[in-house]
């Protein structure tokens, strides 16, 4: 059994047979009992499509540019543009415009977080050099002036004796304070600690000769062992 | 008549391509779409006045965010509709203190003024359409004047508004039987 069309189904059949590019007259004949109503529609359909009249105006591009404040830009040579050619120009600058702006943010935000980080490195780099200056004299100085502090203490009695035992300290343990060999803080090898040795036994010998020297000289007796 | 398709491979080369910084192919794509969205904006508010910011918002917002337009291959058209479409929404929810029913969903000012126009038979013609288009839902209003007046396809319209093309000749059916009500007073 066909069901019978309802108005509103044969509307919708006549507008899809509009669309397919049959004229109203040819859609009539085809639904003849429904000729006042589609007839009505598509007068309808005609006075909708006098808002095709609407058109925008020519120079709303150049508003839209001098709200934007951007320079003029260069025309890349784009001339595929329908119809006006002035609107061309004014296309391309309203393009222009908006790459540069975009070209600008994309510059200043990246600039903008690198300084800002090189600032934080900065900072926490003379932070950490300052703390570094404030560690290193010690080890140098200790490695120099342990040395000199050595050999004047050595010409006092005391004083020399407090050299002679940290010297032998150093030259067995290997500690940060040894100033005879300059060494540091490294761990020694059997090998080193016997180089040292020899190297702290000079030293001792160095500073027997010269404790005895004194020795000597203080008493007047012989001074050789 | 079906109002002539632009070639939608075309179009969908020229949005890869604008997206990629091709600035002469978005000038190609403005120059496409700019009337048809111009025309969809301007019976849908009040005024000349605001038509035309809301449009230059609609393409300046699709600029700025063609880079992460993706070619799902729809017509690009429905790409610049939608923007178009949420411009328009947000603007009547600023205005909403204006209207006198469902401020939510009634886009339309009932037969409000509009700017001097150049042409007097056109000024008549958008009156009486405005008119019109004011009385019906705002689905109709929407399909009848994509189709009617901006010259969408219905397969256009589909992809713009999210909906087949039977719903969408469906919304053109009961949308023109309501108008031609209103046009025949």
């Amino acid at each position: 059994m066909v069901k019978k069309q309802t108005i509103e189904q044969v509307i919708e059949e006549a507008l899809r047979l509009y669309d397919t590019g049959k004229t109203p007259a040819e859609i009539c004949l085809i639904y003849p009992k429904e000729k006042s109503e589609i007839m009505a529609i598509f007068e309808t359909i005609e006075k909708l499509s006098s808002g095709k009249g609407v058109l925008p105006r020519t120079a709303l591009l150049t508003e839209t540019l001098s709200k934007l404040s951007v320079t003029d830009t260069e025309n890349e040579g784009y001339s595929g543009l329908r119809g006006d050619q002035g609107r061309t120009s004014h296309a391309d600058r309203y393009i222009g415009s908006f790459t540069t702006i975009m070209n600008k943010w994309k510059v200043i935000v990246p600039v903008g977080v690198v300084a800002l980080l090189l600032i934080v490195f900065i900072g926490a780099g003379m932070g950490n050099r300052s703390t570094s200056l404030t560690l290193r004299p010690e080890t140098d100085d200790t490695s120099l002036t342990g040395i000199d502090g050595s050999l004047d203490e050595s010409f006092d009695t005391e004083a020399a004796m407090q050299a002679l035992n940290s010297e032998f300290d150093i030259a067995a343990k290997g500690s940060e304070s040894g100033a005879t060999n300059g060494t540091d803080t490294i761990d020694y090898t059997a090998f080193e600690k016997e180089m040292n040795a020899e190297s702290g036994k000079v030293a001792l010998d160095n500073n027997f000769d010269t404790f005895f020297a004194e020795e000597s000289a203080m008493s007047g007796s012989d001074d050789s062992l | 008549m079906e109002s002539p398709e632009p070639n939608k491979t075309d179009s969908r080369r020229l949005m890869r391509l604008a997206k990629g910084g091709d600035r002469a192919a978005f000038a190609e794509v403005y120059d496409r779409y700019f009337t048809p969205v111009y025309r969809y904006i301007f019976f849908r508010v009040r005024s000349r006045a605001e038509a035309e910011d809301l449009t230059q918002a609609v393409f300046l917002k699709a600029y700025e965010a063609i880079e992460r337009f993706e070619d799902r291959g729809k017509e690009p058209l429905a790409y610049f509709f939608t923007i178009a479409r949420n411009a328009i929404i947000n603007f009547w929810r600023k205005k909403k203190e204006f209207l006198t029913e469902k401020p939510e969903h009634d886009f339309h000012e009932r037969g409000g003024a509009l700017d001097i126009e150049d042409d007097l038979e056109v000024k008549e013609s958008v009156t009486i359409i405005r008119k019109g288009l004011s009385l019906l839902t705002d689905e109709q209003a929407e399909v009848i004047s994509l189709k009617f007046i901006s010259e969408l396809s219905n397969k256009e319209i589909a992809e713009a508004l999210g909906k087949s093309e039977e719903a969408v000749r469906q919304l053109q059916s009961r949308g023109l039987r309501e108008l031609r009500k209103h046009l025949s007073q």
